[in-house]
């Protein structure tokens, strides 16, 4: 659980001794939600014992629950949806886990999936769960209604949901009332009756007052649960009782007023003295109030007030924290500013942000401060607390600690101004506002230097501005070069401690080469991020340095050392923090990584579970580059599995999500669908397209200065394949003559675009597009130049174990590699890669019949045996395998002994000399 | 003389609530004078009044009220009286 969540805000009020059962309103509340009213409403002014009965009833009725006390702070969506889906995670049952790694990281979010994700969640569970928005009045967010409206419209039966409030919301009350669903439970309900009024004061301390009294004490009072209990409280002390009813009825103040005042009277002066000093606090424990009082009896004094019942509320099971009544508070304060000067009271408020400060709670620490009205306090803890705030993923809460300082402060304190500015990158903000923020820092002065705050040295100041532009020109300008250029200087002056704002200037490096082809550097970046992560432990940044080495290994051919890289992140960081229940934002991205390598291996099964891990946990990532990469490969593997269909409607139902990447979406259905149904002229709807359309940076003397190889990059590679394929296709269907004229020019093209990708050590892509050259040379008829193209292809491929870009490009490539077996190239991987074929793509028997398929392999060992097999031969033992590939040791198993029957070997020993035989497992 | 009510201009208004309250609340209630009078059947109701800032000022002072619980029985703007 994140310690910046305040806890008690999420833990239920423990239940309390009740002098009154109020039985009638628990079952009303009770049946109306077992009924299927989703909505329960306790709606009524302060003192009427909401919060009470809702306890009670959840004691009652004993269903799983969720509290979530409200504030004004809770206005902010993000901060509403996190407190509410960490009081749903309180249950225990499993409940908004992805949601809550969401919501710690900074890539965009829409709280409709999340929300969607929560539903889903509490749906699996069947049993009632009951969430407690309690003080729901201090809520007032219009995006915050709409949300909940949202989740109530589509809540399952099982979600229970009360809202206990001082004024009604809108939540579509007229609408629900109409439609029987809802229960409501308001002042009139509430007040005692006569009869319950009695019960009350007879049961207080056995008060033995006659029937008039008490009729007048109900009369006066009007029912009111907080203020009979507050006449209670006056007429215990009180010798005659018949006196102070009398003067209370014939009195026509404000009842709380009156009574209070009498309440505070009959206390000895140091009680009522800690009253009023500890009445600016919103929450109070024993060494708080001992600091505002300079005193030490706070425990004394905080369980003698807690026995009162009215005065006090504990907040937790633990008695540490408690708070007054919010009515109560108010009276006290009211008097305390009536009874202490000003000055005092911001001495008070100046004390408990001390104290808050101290103890690690830097949210109400600012909040006392500006109290105080000491704003220079309230941007030192700012510039204190700010920077690791954002980079611990809460670049909200530390916006909102922003928006209360004036903005000519923000602007002389240039380190707040540059915080601000990773706050505004962080959040997403318009980059003319991140910009604005970050001259502002560079021209800001300290106008008064204070005490609390050091002079940030200028150079540190700018070392922060040159990093955010790096991002802003990488993100935004898509100008990768001034982004790296911009890093250097950014570098320069960070001292070696500050690992966070290293590693952010070197992944804005990395993924800048990478915009610019630039493996080795690309590279170089993210391995110094790994190392940096080690030592400052922070998730995030080691899963993307690490995400992208697997990534870089892949486009260079390397699978296995991209797979390994996958695993290593699982076994070291995302296994066991998932464990924990600790959020693992970016955990999607891996999955898929490795989902995808499993899927080139042809490994489904295995990929099936990592790219389904994969998706789930990247659903609240709406419309992200990964999230579309997972679909994209979910969608290849239901192509493997011959469901051509069902890929294609899997890209449909996606493709709301993939905003910015329809053309992506697009093209694969297309090719597709060209597998499915074959070439069709309407595939290709663009009439005048040529050769001139692809590749168009590969035309200036076959030189290219960059090449785009991250996400964006990877996606227009693959639209151009597509074409590519649309092409020969388009081509085979022609005449002859038409065929050689369109295919000629483009063998050529393709043979340049070869060349450069080659240059930019793009293994992975050299291997796809020399796969097409050939397929375009045998659609010409040229199978001498065809072969030779496929060999290296082959050549290069085999260290990787590629598989599916060839069975993906289906009939034409089995023969292609058929004949290529014939001719004796590589007959092993060959031979391997035509039984992965299905049956029905495969040449007639009688061709495959003279190319003496080995009988051992026609049932050929998978790459996950291998893997498990290459580990055998390095001596481990099953268990070790098991952790060191991250499955189960059942799994290992289950590949060692069907890897024996395939082998017909009985033993390790055998299997692995029986690998090296057959060349499966080279020898040293 | 009706003066167009927008969201950020002063305006003087004039606010009932049921009971008694005393001159003491003034500050609370961001310096409103509070008076009391009486009705036809001699409950006490207390009544603010004064200028108000803007209309977020004017619904913090009523959340207050609310706050306290205190029974709300009118709000009116008052015509600005002249300088």
């Amino acid at each position: 659980m994140d310690q910046d969540l305040i806890i008690t805000k999420i833990q239920a009020p423990p239940l309390r001794p009740q002098l009154v059962q109020r039985p009638r309103l628990i079952h009303q509340l009770d049946k109306g939600l077992r009924r299927g009213c989703g909505l329960a409403l306790v709606s009524a002014p302060a003192g009427f014992g909401k919060t009470t009965l809702v306890r009670q009833w959840l004691h009652e009725t004993g269903c799983t629950f969720a509290w979530f006390s409200c504030d004004e702070e809770d206005n902010d969506p993000f901060r509403f949806w996190r407190y509410l889906t960490a009081a749903l995670q309180t249950t225990g049952k499993g409940v908004g886990g992805a949601v809550e790694s969401a919501l710690c990281s900074p890539e965009p979010l829409q709280l409709e999936a999340l929300i969607a994700i929560l539903i889903n969640d509490i749906t699996t569970l069947q049993t009632p769960v009951a969430l407690i928005l309690d003080d729901f009045q201090t809520v007032n967010a219009a995006p915050i209604y709409r949300s909940l409206n949202l989740l109530l419209d589509h809540a399952p039966p099982n979600l229970w949901i009360v809202v206990i409030t001082r004024a009604d919301p809108p939540l579509s009350l007229g609408r629900r009332r109409a439609g029987m669903n809802l229960v409501e439970i308001r002042a009139a309900d509430m007040r005692f009756t006569n009869e319950e009024a009695t019960r009350f004061l007879q049961a207080s301390a056995g008060l033995d007052l006659s029937s008039e009294a008490i009729d007048e004490l109900h009369k006066r009072t009007e029912g009111w649960v907080v203020g009979l209990q507050l006449a209670a409280l006056s007429l215990q002390r009180r010798e005659d009782k018949l006196r102070f009813v009398r003067s209370f009825a014939g009195d026509d103040s404000f009842v709380m007023d009156y009574l209070v005042e009498e309440v505070l009277q009959q206390q000895p002066p140091h009680v009522r003295d800690f009253l009023l000093q500890t009445s600016i606090l919103g929450r109070m424990c024993a060494s708080l109030c001992d600091a505002l009082t300079g005193r030490n009896d706070g425990q004394l004094m905080l369980s003698s007030l807690v026995q009162s019942n009215i005065f006090l509320e504990p907040l937790d099971n633990c008695r540490v924290w408690c708070r007054y009544h919010r009515l109560f508070s108010e009276l006290l304060r009211h008097r305390l500013h009536l009874s202490m000067g000003l000055e005092q009271v911001m001495f008070l408020h100046r004390r408990a942000s001390e104290w808050f400060e101290r103890n690690g709670y830097v949210s109400e620490a600012i909040a006392h401060s500006l109290e105080a009205d000491d704003i220079a306090r309230a941007a030192d803890l700012v510039e204190r607390y700010g920077l690791a705030m954002v980079f611990r993923c809460g670049a909200i809460v530390m916006s909102s600690w922003m928006k209360r300082l004036p903005e000519d402060i923000i602007r002389s304190r240039p380190l707040l101004c540059a915080i601000h500015a990773w706050g505004l990158l962080f959040a997403l903000a318009p980059p003319e506002l991140v910009e604005n923020r970050l001259t502002d820092a560079e021209n800001g002065r300290h106008v008064v230097p204070d005490e609390g705050s050091g002079d940030v040295p200028r150079n540190e100041i700018l070392s922060h501005v040159a990093t955010i532009r790096s991002y802003l020109a990488r993100i935004y300008a898509k100008d990768p070069k001034a982004a790296i250029e911009l890093s250097f200087p950014a570098l320069g002056h960070f001292s070696e401690s500050s690992h966070y704002l290293r590693s952010a200037v070197l992944i804005n490096r990395g993924l800048s080469y990478l915009m610019l082809g630039n493996i080795a550097e690309s590279k170089r970046a993210f391995i110094e991020v790994e190392e940096l992560t080690q030592a400052s432990g922070n998730y995030y940044f080691a899963l993307i340095s690490l995400h992208r080495q697997a990534y870089i290994a892949s486009r260079q051919g390397r699978l296995h050392e991209a797979a390994s890289i996958c695993r290593k992140a699982l076994r070291t960081i995302i296994v066991p923090a998932l464990r924990k229940g600790e959020p693992v934002p970016f955990a999607g991205a891996i999955y898929v990584q490795l989902g995808s390598v499993l899927l080139e291996w042809n490994d489904l099964e295995e990929a099936e579970r990592a790219l389904t891990k994969g998706l789930e946990l990247l659903r609240p990532y709406r419309g992200t580059r990964i999230q579309v990469e997972g679909h994209a490969a979910y969608a290849r593997l239901k192509q493997a599995r011959g469901d051509l269909a069902g890929a294609i409607n899997l890209l449909e139902q996606a493709k709301p999500l993939w905003h910015g990447a329809e053309p992506y979406a697009r093209s694969m259905q297309t090719r597709l669908r060209l597998l499915h149904e074959g070439y069709d002229p309407t595939l290709l709807d663009l009439d005048e397209v040529g050769v001139k359309e692809l590749w168009p940076d590969s035309e200036h003397d076959g030189q290219a200065e960059a090449i785009d190889i991250d996400i964006e990059g990877g996606w227009r590679h693959a639209e151009q394949l597509n074409l590519v394929r649309l092409l020969i296709a388009k081509a085979r269907a022609s005449s002859a003559v038409q065929r050689d004229a369109e295919l000629g020019p483009l063998i050529s093209s393709l043979e340049r675009r070869i060349q450069i990708v080659r240059e930019f050590g793009l293994a992975a892509w050299t291997q796809e597009l020399l796969l097409q050259k050939a397929l375009a040379l045998s659609a010409m008829g040229d199978f001498i130049q065809a072969l030779a193209s496929l060999k290296r292809a082959l050549a290069q491929a085999q260290s990787g174990g590629y598989t599916r870009i060839f069975v993906d490009e289906g009939p034409p490539m089995a023969r292609l590699l058929s004949w290529a077996f014939e001719k004796g190239a590589m007959p092993k991987y060959t031979a391997r890669l035509l039984a992965a074929f299905p049956k029905s793509e495969l040449p007639p028997e009688e061709d495959l019949g003279d190319l003496g398929l080995q009988p051992e392999l026609c049932d050929p060992v998978s790459m996950r045996e291998i893997e498990v097999l290459e580990l055998i031969a390095e001596g481990l033992s099953n268990q070790q395998i098991a952790e060191r590939l991250v499955i189960s040791l059942g799994t290992v198993k289950v590949h060692t002994h069907n890897m024996f029957g395939k082998l017909r070997v009985h033993s390790r020993t055998q299997a692995v000399a029986k690998a090296k035989a057959l060349g499966i497992l080279s020898s040293p | 003389m009706q003066e167009s009510i927008g969201l950020d201009r002063p305006a003087k208004y004039r606010i009932e609530v049921r009971g008694r309250l005393n001159e003491s609340w003034s500050d609370w209630f961001g310096g409103m004078t509070i008076g009391v009078e009486r009705t036809s059947d001699g409950s006490a109701v207390s009544v603010m009044t004064g200028v108000i800032h803007d209309q977020a000022a004017l619904h913090g002072l009523l959340r207050r009220i609310q706050d306290l619980g205190l029974p709300l029985i009118r709000v009116e703007r008052m015509a600005d009286e002249p300088e």
